[in-house]
């Protein structure tokens, strides 16, 4: 049965009707979601399971401490993007389910399958490519994927502090609060953390409406970010619940879909890439 | 002495050839698909045997790019491409996509891969897995630091390649989507529209920050010829420049001052000082100020680019030796010159030199005072001894 998957930005979310949800782990995370200490996750009280997001490109200095803290991961799943995290599980044969979290790449069964080679048996979808593509991946594939259907997703990781230096050097000062970056009437999230710089779309994807084709097509979960959500996200989750049991009790109609696709959408939500290629090819621009 | 390579990027055959007579030992080219520089002139599988074949000719070498993140449709004719890649004898391909990877292996186990830096390799266990899935070289992050570097290839013994010159991604490369985004251009398969040089309207809260300076991401490109000493020093195997879409004076100049630097340092390693004209002449090459990056420290503010969309287009080239003969050099005009001014000549076997222009000679055999026609064929005397492919520009050391 389909699952339900919330990447949480506050703890509070872990009391919806998500069947799992991503947490990220402080300084290891590039995912737009919640982070917290190992200790604090660990200490969290729920019955259902947690996956903790550790996608961030890792530098060589920081090699030593992620052994140390993997070794204290055993029975977790951890997102990665970083090979190293794939090679340490393998090398002190860690008790670890990973899942691919390089969202960029994982764009083709190809790839998806050469990590089912190396135990990793999860993958979470890219949000860049269409969903006749994401399904074609599932046709393709026995790893278990991650389908994102609703909400805002990274788009943009920095080793620089973007912020901080522009402000420096008008001599402005840094406030806590949250950035923006607005180019055309669309703006968007811009954060730092002690990685660096992060942008987070700044149209909020809903693919609601291609809920019923995601469940045909039997891929494992649903990916849902409550990232700064113009919705309430209980009553969001439970619209998804709802949807996923009339399905399964060969009840969801088209009208019940558009429906709470309709009661999702406003105008800061577009269906993202998931009928919409993107192109490459625009002529040349040789100098 | 240390066998280090000297790697330039080649838009196309003509500047292929010119970066290997300035100096590259190797040069990186796209095909027409797969590369990462989707709108550039690219080469076709013919151009690649003609470019291969020019190279190996000389004892030199030609990596091909397929380094795009490839969605399921773009591996449609990818085996096809991969033989004759393997057929025609390219040294190596350079790939970041790990199921691209597989695929060569298995079509291709003789086919030599190197590790594209859009996968951003920039630690030793991660290179160690791409070393155990038969990658042989790796190009690394342009993030990785000097320790970085230096422990990557002591651990697994592997060959590094690193970017020492030319623009840089902001994002993590490979991480950064802004113009799928934005522009609906695909960065991760060579349409990158280069948001990260746009300007951008930025607010803190509800508050639009005003200033003269606007909002961007833009960095400074890399400039690393202060560290090519260290580079060697702790293995660096491959020294790389980027530019495919650049112009050949671009390229050959960047890589005449690389290449003099390279053999200088591996001449004489004790007595090595390096020559503050090979900085001058890096500076007036570019159109936009460049830096170490992270090689030696932490980026801050001192590396980012503000100054928006100045940069300077270049107008230092003058032109191209096209022939010597009787004491008279026969050249094609690139941009404005006159008699009485002063120019710069330099080429492979030409130490750079200043000569007056004492006269302008046309194809009518006219004197002229001006030249003021790109691609204009003129005569202009010289006593000493130059080359056909010699580049003339405005004095930079002189």
């Amino acid at each position: 049965m389909n699952k339900i998957c919330l990447m949480i930005n506050n703890l509070d979310e872990i009391n919806t009707n998500a069947d799992i949800f991503i947490i990220g782990l402080k300084d290891y995370n590039s995912l737009n979601v919640l982070e917290l200490s190992l200790e604090e996750i660990k200490n969290i009280k729920t019955s259902k399971e947690i996956i903790v997001s550790m996608n961030k490109v890792i530098h060589n200095n920081e090699i030593d401490k992620l052994i140390d803290i993997l070794k204290q991961m055993e029975g977790m799943k951890v997102i990665f993007d970083d090979l190293s995290i794939v090679q340490i599980v393998l090398e002190n044969k860690l008790n670890i389910e990973l899942i691919w979290g390089n969202i960029r790449a994982t764009t083709n069964y190809q790839s998806i399958n050469t990590y089912l080679d190396y135990n990793v048996n999860y993958s979470i979808l890219s949000p860049d490519i269409t969903l006749d593509e994401m399904i074609e991946i599932s046709k393709n594939t026995k790893s278990k994927l991650f389908l994102p259907l609703y909400g805002k997703f990274n788009i943009f990781s920095s080793n620089r502090f973007l912020i901080t230096n522009y402000l420096e050097y008008i001599n402005h000062k840094k406030s806590n609060k949250q950035y923006r970056i607005g180019n055309k009437d669309l703006y968007y999230d811009i954060y730092e953390d002690n990685n660096g710089t992060h942008i987070v779309n700044g149209k909020c994807t809903n693919g609601i409406i291609d809920y019923r084709k995601v469940l045909d097509s039997n891929i494992d979960y649903i990916l849902v970010n409550s990232y700064n959500i113009e919705f309430d996200i209980n009553e969001l989750i439970n619209a998804l619940t709802t949807l996923r049991t009339l399905y399964y009790n060969n009840m969801l109609d088209l009208k019940t879909l558009v429906e709470f696709h309709n009661k999702f959408t406003n105008k800061n939500t577009n269906s993202g890439f998931l009928h919409q290629k993107s192109i490459y090819k625009v002529g040349d621009m040789d100098e | 002495m240390n066998k280090v390579e000297l790697l330039a990027p080649a838009g196309d055959l003509e500047k292929l050839k010119w970066a290997l007579l300035y100096g590259a030992d190797a040069v990186y080219i796209g095909g027409k698909d797969y590369s990462l520089r989707a709108n550039a002139k690219n080469f076709s599988i013919e151009e690649i045997d003609e470019a291969v074949k020019y190279a190996h000719n000389i004892g030199k070498k030609v990596y091909v790019t397929m380094n795009i993140i490839y969605h399921d449709e773009d591996f449609n004719n990818i085996e096809k491409y991969i033989k004759k890649l393997d057929e025609i004898g390219v040294d190596a391909v350079i790939v970041s996509d790990i199921g691209c990877i597989s695929i060569i292996k298995k079509i291709a186990p003789n086919l030599e891969i190197h590790l594209s830096t859009q996968a951003s390799c920039m630690n030793r266990l991660s290179a160690k897995f791409y070393k155990n899935l038969g990658v042989k070289r790796l190009v690394l992050a342009r993030e990785a630091n000097r320790y970085d570097i230096k422990d990557i290839i002591d651990y697994n013994k592997i060959d590094v390649e690193c970017f020492i010159h030319g623009a840089m991604c902001v994002g993590i490369s490979g991480r950064c989507v802004l113009s799928n985004y934005i522009t609906n251009r695909d960065s991760n398969r060579g349409g990158c529209a280069q948001i990260c040089r746009w300007n951008f309207d930025l607010y803190d809260g509800d508050e639009k920050i005003i200033d003269d300076t606007e909002f961007t991401m833009c960095s400074k490109d890399l400039q690393m010829i202060k560290y090519i000493k260290d580079m060697i020093d702790i293995g660096v195997k491959s020294f790389k420049i980027e530019g495919r879409m650049r112009s050949i004076y671009y390229v050959s100049t960047v890589l005449y001052v690389y290449r003099h630097v390279i053999d200088e340092y591996l001449k004489n390693k004790d007595k090595f000082v390096l020559d503050e004209k090979y900085i001058k002449i890096l500076s007036r090459v570019a159109n936009r100020d460049n830096v170490p990056q992270f090689y030696d420290k932490n980026v801050g503010v001192d590396e980012q680019y503000y100054l928006g969309r100045q940069e300077i287009s270049n107008q230092d080239f003058l032109g191209v030796v096209l022939d010597y003969k009787d004491n008279m050099i026969t050249m094609e005009v690139r941009n404005y010159f006159k008699v009485s001014d002063y120019v710069e000549i330099f080429g492979p076997k030409t130490e750079t030199f200043k000569l007056k222009i004492d006269k302008l000679i046309d194809e009518d055999g006219c004197s002229i005072d001006i030249a003021r026609h790109p691609k204009q064929i003129l005569k202009i005397p010289c006593k000493k001894r130059v080359y056909k492919y010699d580049i003339i520009r405005i004095p930079y050391i002189y």
